[in-house]
């Protein structure tokens, strides 16, 4: 091989190897965090502010995570926060979910407004929440929502379903019509064709809009602060409290944040098979 | 019994004209094609008769009532459609039985006659497979089953051969004609097809932009277009068009000037054309040949394509281009093929605007 021929084979797999190298940089730079909440979350209280730090724990402690999981005398339990997180989240995306495809099916098939309509919908979630949360303090107030899981729900569902309507949009414009009018022509109503043909062909859209507004109503922290959060508070709440007066239980912070991660990946993780199908057929085109 | 009535319909997509009052009557038992270029409005017809959408003005009638203002399971048809519309989570049982269940049939009855279904089309062994799992021609068998389940009384086709293979195409055009014969039910059949055109339907529509231009069964079409557009329509290789002047007429023919100076008698009246109007003389490809004829027209050959048991000779007559089919199984040299030979009888005159004067032989014509 001549010397050009070898320079030529090396930079084809200079090239080739390039977007790897990229990836790789990109991950260590979005998992470093995950790993060191980890390692924080096992590790023994007195080798968290060690410096240097060690990459790899000496040993591995349960400690932090029971702390967060049983309480101890100045710090409460998770559990009940993670409880009102999912009963809040899976309550307030089963409404979204349902007002949501309803309204993006009337839009998509029956143009219903226009573009008006599905842009006046979306620009709902134009303005950040922190400036809603003066007049919906109010509201909650006067209707008495304050502090309760309705008023929650309530508000979660209605932030949601411009999520929810949006993504649902490119699925049902993509989907063939035909399926329905097959439908009408064999007898079914118009709900009928809905429940029976449109939403199951639906259903990899539904599944991303499921996922997606879980994981937006369980992170969700300002209004879940601001409109509630002591006799209904949600996970979200329950992090910064762990910085206490006395002291910043960083190992508890870590073992709570990654309690708190878990419902959410299950959840990623038992929609996946629709996931990855509904990600590349539609909406997000 | 089933005889629907179009009247005067008409339909409009914002400032579109997609049907400017349609009037047609199919009667029980009938095979109809609605044949057009795409856009003609033959979808937008079959899916107003379908009532999948709804015409602007004009009745359909079926049995003497008005059914405009009917959903469509209400009007009993039954619809294939191009892209098949197989629900896609349903089995093919599931889909067969689709309509039935909608009816509120119990399920003994409904796998009954879906089994029955199954086993004319042949699906019998497909029943529990998903839409996916099958191949082009099995989805096409599952929409005509799923069809035939509940004995509609008026088979809607939306162009439903259209996305198979050639073979594929030619199987189900059979199946799609024997169905007929034993359903003995009135059946519309829109497509762009022309060859499907002819070879199923007892009558076809020709419809041109929204309107149509003629009706009538599929020889009389072919043998008396009333006017160009019809004529080149159908046919395979498209008929060939010559520019000709007319030099004399009677009510018993008329005489015109071939581009290369000669004149040709031919049987067809021309009364009212002015003598030197420029006239579009038809013929088709397989009424040429380089053997004998009442006259010739000039031709240079440019190339010659065997198919086997034809072949077509592509050439030029004058500044016309000419398509004629030989079934001679020999090469022939451009220098031998000098010219064509034509059987009168079998020429068509046209107007300038198109219209066919074979046609509108006898009547008074202005121009």
């Amino acid at each position: 091989m001549s010397r050009s021929a070898v320079y030529r084979a090396v930079r084809r797999k200079l090239l080739a190897s390039a977007p790897w190298v990229l990836i790789g940089v990109f991950l260590i730079f979005a998992l470093f965090p995950v790993y060191w909440i980890v390692l924080v979350a096992f590790r023994p209280r007195d080798e968290i502010f060690q410096f240097p730090a060690a990459l790899l724990p000496s040993h591995m402690t349960l400690d932090n995570i029971k702390t967060v999981w049983f309480g101890t005398d100045t710090t409460e339990p998770i559990f009940g926060y993670l409880g009102n997180s999912l009963v809040i989240s899976v309550t307030a995306s089963i409404l979204a979910l349902t007002f949501g495809v309803t309204c993006a099916y009337a839009l998509g098939r029956f143009r219903i407004g226009g573009n008006f309509l599905s842009m006046w919908i979306l620009s709902q979630r134009f303005l950040p929440p922190i400036a809603l949360v003066v007049p919906l303090f109010m509201m909650f107030k006067k209707l008495g929502l304050q502090d309760t899981y309705t008023g929650l729900i309530m508000l979660y569902a209605v932030f949601t379903i411009p999520i929810v309507v949006w993504l649902l949009l490119g699925y049902i414009e993509a989907a063939p019509p035909e399926l329905e009018e097959a439908a009408y022509i064999d007898g079914a109503s118009y709900w009928k064709a809905f429940v029976q043909i449109a939403l199951p062909v639906l259903r990899p859209g539904l599944s991303v809009a499921a996922v997606f507004t879980f994981i937006f109503i369980w992170n969700e922290y300002v209004l879940a602060y601001q409109l509630a959060g002591n006799k209904v508070a949600t996970i979200t709440v329950y992090l910064p409290r762990l910085r206490t007066a006395v002291a910043e239980l960083y190992g508890e912070i870590a073992a709570a944040s990654l309690l708190s991660v878990i419902p959410a990946i299950l959840f990623a993780g038992m929609m996946q098979r629709f996931l990855v199908r509904g990600l590349a057929f539609g909406g997000l085109k | 019994m089933f005889d629907l009535k179009l009247r005067g319909i008409k339909r409009r997509f914002g400032a579109f004209e997609a049907l400017k009052g349609i009037d047609l009557d199919i009667e029980h038992g009938e095979f109809v094609v609605f044949v057009g270029p795409s856009g003609c409005g033959k979808s937008t017809l079959l899916r107003i008769i379908a009532g999948l959408d709804q015409a602007d003005e004009g009745d359909i009638v079926v049995e003497g009532t008005r059914i405009n203002d009917h959903t469509p399971f209400e009007r009993g048809v039954a619809m294939v459609f191009q892209s098949y519309a197989l629900y896609p989570h349903m089995t093919v049982a599931q889909n067969m039985g689709f309509p039935l269940k909608m009816a509120n049939e119990t399920p003994a009855e409904i796998d009954r006659k879906v089994r029955a279904a199954a086993d004319v089309l042949q699906l019998g062994a497909l029943l529990e497979r998903k839409p996916d799992q099958l191949s082009g021609g099995q989805k096409q068998r599952v929409a005509m089953g799923r069809t035939i389940v509940r004995a509609p009384k008026l088979f809607l086709f939306d162009e439903p051969l259209s996305n198979l293979d050639a073979d594929l195409r030619i199987e189900m055009r059979v199946e799609i004609e024997k169905l007929h014969r034993r359903l003995e039910a009135t059946m519309i059949y829109v497509t762009h097809d022309q060859v499907e055109a002819m070879t199923l339907a007892d009558r076809i529509v020709v419809l041109r932009a929204g309107a149509i231009e003629q009706v009538g069964p599929p020889l009389e079409l072919y043998e008396t277009p009333v006017n160009m557009f019809v004529a080149s329509f159908l046919g395979a290789p498209k008929i060939n068009f010559l520019s000709v002047r007319l030099i004399s007429r009677s009510s018993a023919g008329s005489v015109v000037k071939l581009s290369d100076g000669t004149n040709v008698q031919l049987p067809i009246p021309s009364v009212g054309v002015a003598t030197g109007s420029p006239l579009t003389m038809g013929i088709r490809p397989e009424d040429l040949s380089p053997g004998n004829g009442d006259f010739r027209i000039p031709f240079e050959m440019d190339l010659q394509e065997q198919l086997g048991p034809t072949s077509y000779l592509h050439g030029q007559s004058g500044a016309d281009k000419i398509i004629a089919e030989s079934r001679l199984r020999v090469s022939l040299k451009a220098e031998a093929v000098r010219s064509l030979g034509a059987a009168s009888e079998r020429v068509h005159l046209f107007l300038p605007d198109g219209r066919s004067l074979r046609h509108i032989a006898g009547k008074e014509v202005t121009v």
